[in-house]
């Protein structure tokens, strides 16, 4: 795979570009050019608008011959994404993909998804029950998801509440991490820890 | 084997009275040439177009190359090849394409040469393309928005004049080491040699004519790899061609005609490792006179009952008389209590008095009584089915033990046989052609019990919903059961110690067993009606 490391030099030059296009990528340590921290803005008329998805790619020894390892870090409430691992059912990640597609190219068919979730080839079945059986509950999980999750400032709100409860800030922040942002679950290590 | 064998048999064959309505017309030809050499009149049962097609154990074993079977053949990947070849020759030249092409286009239609050319005849020439992903290729437009390319899409280098850009016929164009490395990935990683455009998205298919100059000089071995490639999909494509089921083997079985497949009822005997097939399913011993279809559901059937079945199914047995645990070790089902020497039936636990002519009852183990059970509710209806399906398998797994212990006295046998030889050579008496007969015997004891495992699943099926008391369901058992009693009385036979041994008992009652078989085969292929 002579031309592989000068192709992902070009893709990341070109990936983490503060551009319009809502998708960026860039390493998340220094000199591993293979494991990368990506995020993808929630498409604006959806119910993923305002949040800013956190997403880990993973660059395998064939590629791109064969697709990035991709799944969400951040939560989300979506037909084709799992809301408990994060892991992505996306055609282009699988079989579909192709040696001709990038990472940025891979990371806008994921925004793409996000606009229209495809519900007849779910990744969570719960979440695509509730999209085809009842809309609305799964806009209002979606919306509150994206708020508690995806927003900026979401991550800062939800120490300061935590910290409103009694504990300092770098232990709220902490627990919060550990439990991936689940309120109730910090809540209680901390409480279970006094 | 002797003349006075063959008189033998002749004697025992008319003591059995009882059997005439049963036997095939072969009886009377045979009776009529007693004077006939032993030899000529084996020919002639081979030759004998009402007998069943296929090879009887008993038989092959004088005559190694049934004529049955010759229709099927074992090649080897390299003899294949020309084959394949020239089959993409014939479509090369019947519609002006490239070899590529050719295969692309078979490949579509399962490698027939006849659909292809039906399709030609009757559908649109770019669907057809389209379908096989040869459009751009055949028609030789090209994508417009992909000839313009100066950059390799894939490690994103210009293209110099030392690198220049490959394109496919659809236009999509990628440098010389991008499309080594895919064809490389293709085949080493993926393991596989039918590829789309490595654009996203495109149809056109990746053939040999780009995988080739990729791969031929740089990587040969991989080269030879795709080819291996391009003819398993030919192999697993074919209707007519198979992989031979054994451990490793990879011989393919491999007929010339559709017809000449069913004439050998999809029946292939691997030369190279001996393992004897069915070339219609793959599964890994022929299993006449269940059809392929059935045996698949009976399959799956057994694998969601077997934690039932399993438990009814425990090893060792008590005894029916003392409660002794028994274990069976022996392909008989002829069971003798150590304890309290009390004999009785391994399948139906009953006493084996019950089993014996005199009582008119035989072999009854075989029927399945379904007015046994009464009830109506759903319950008892479920109750019912399980009973019905245990009832079949007991018997199927009880004859496929039976099998295993005769393939190991098979084996036994053939090994003793080849210690005798040796032994012949420094002056002792003892000939392997004296134990001969006792290969036959166990030879036809295994395939034996095989055909009775098999007339289980059949009758499972066949049976579901026919009464108790319907003819052909009752015809059918008759036949189970005779085959069953004089498989049981030949095993019995020939598990004695040799020197205990009637050598022309054995051979005698190989001969009836041989005609059971036959006889149960011929009457489910010919569709369960026989001549009064």
């Amino acid at each position: 795979m002579a031309g592989a490391n000068g192709r992902l030099v070009k893709e990341l030059k070109e990936v983490s570009k503060n551009d319009t296009s809502g998708v960026r990528a860039a390493p998340v340590s220094e000199g591993n050019l293979r494991h990368l921290l990506a995020t993808v803005e929630g498409p604006s008329g959806t119910v993923y608008e305002g949040g800013i998805f956190e997403i880990n790619v993973e660059i395998g020894k064939q590629y791109p011959f064969e697709p990035p390892k991709m799944k969400f870090l951040t939560k989300i409430w979506h037909p084709n994404i799992s809301s408990q691992t994060g892991a992505i059912c996306l055609d282009i990640l699988k079989d579909q993909w192709s040696p001709a597609l990038t990472i940025k190219t891979a990371l806008l068919s994921l925004q793409a998804l996000m606009c229209s979730p495809e519900p007849g080839d779910p990744q969570d079945a719960e979440v695509a029950k509730m999209y085809l059986s009842n809309r609305e509950e799964f806009d209002r999980t979606a919306r509150f998801w994206t708020e508690s999750f995806a927003k900026p400032t979401s991550k800062d709100e939800a120490v300061q509440r935590v910290c409103e409860m009694g504990f300092d800030e770098a232990s709220a922040r902490k627990a919060l991490e550990k439990h991936k942002w689940d309120e109730s679950a910090a809540v209680n290590e901390l409480l279970g820890a006094i | 084997m002797s003349m006075s064998d063959e008189n033998e048999y002749y004697a025992y064959s008319s003591d059995e009275d009882d059997n005439d309505v049963f036997m095939s017309q072969n009886d009377d030809d045979e009776d009529d040439d007693t004077s006939l050499d032993p030899d000529e009149k084996e020919a002639m049962a081979l030759e004998n177009p009402n007998a069943a097609p296929v090879q009887s154990s008993f038989y092959t074993a004088a005559v190694p190359s049934s004529p049955t079977t010759a229709t099927i053949r074992m090649m080897k990947t390299s003899e294949l090849w020309p084959t394949l070849q020239q089959r993409c020759d014939e479509v090369t030249e019947m519609l002006g394409v490239s070899q590529a092409t050719a295969m692309a286009l078979l490949q579509s239609y399962q490698f027939s040469k006849e659909r292809l050319m039906e399709s030609y005849t009757n559908d649109d020439p770019e669907t057809i393309w389209k379908r096989a992903g040869v459009y751009h290729r055949c028609s030789g437009n090209q994508n417009p928005e992909a000839s313009a390319a100066d950059m390799c899409p894939i490690c994103m280098e210009d293209a110099s004049p030392t690198s220049p850009l490959k394109a496919m016929p659809c236009g999509h164009a990628f440098c010389g080491d991008c499309w080594t490395d895919f064809a490389v990935n293709l085949v080493q990683h993926e393991g596989r040699a039918s590829s789309t455009c490595p654009h996203a998205g495109c149809p056109e298919v990746v053939t040999q004519d780009e995988i080739q100059p990729a791969l031929e000089q740089s990587h040969p071995n991989l080269w030879n790899k795709y080819q291996q490639f391009q003819l398993k999909a030919f192999v697993e494509a074919n209707t007519l061609t198979r992989w031979c089921p054994g451990p490793g083997c990879e011989r393919i079985a491999w007929a010339p005609t559709a017809s000449a497949m069913d004439a050998a009822i999809g029946l292939a005997h691997c030369d190279h490792c001996d393992t004897r097939f069915c070339m219609m399913c793959g599964h890994n011993e022929p299993h006449r006179p269940v059809p392929c279809r059935s045996l698949q559901v009976w399959h799956d059937k057994c694998r969601d009952e077997s934690e039932t079945a399993n438990w009814i199914l425990a090893n060792t047995k008590e005894c029916p008389s003392c409660v002794t645990r028994i274990e069976k070790n022996n392909g008989c089902n002829h069971m003798t209590c150590q304890k309290c020497r009390h004999e009785f039936c391994w399948i139906c636990m009953g006493d084996w008095r019950e089993h014996d002519a005199n009582t008119g009852g035989y072999y009854k183990c075989n029927k399945y009584d379904a007015s046994q059970e009464g009830g109506s509710s759903d319950t008892d209806a479920a109750r019912r089915q399980l009973n019905r399906y245990l009832h079949y398998y007991k018997r199927y797994h009880a004859h496929e033990e039976g099998q295993k212990f005769a393939l190991k006295q098979l084996r036994e046998t053939e090994q003793r046989m080849i210690q005798w030889q040796e032994l012949s050579s420094s002056k002792v008496t003892a000939k392997w052609s004296d134990v001969e007969f006792l290969k036959v015997a166990n030879e036809l004891l295994v395939e034996c019990r095989r055909v009775l495992k098999y007339t289980y699943v059949y009758a499972y099926y066949a049976f579901e919903h026919e009464p108790a008391n319907s003819l052909t369901r009752d015809r059918f058992e008759y036949h189970q059961e005779m085959l069953e009693k004089f498989t049981e009385h030949l095993s019995e036979l020939s598990e004695k110690p040799l020197e205990q041994m009637n050598r022309t008992d054995v051979v005698n009652q190989t001969r009836v067993v041989d005609r059971f078989l036959q006889n149960i085969l011929k009457y489910v292929e010919d569709g369960m009606e026989e001549a009064a």
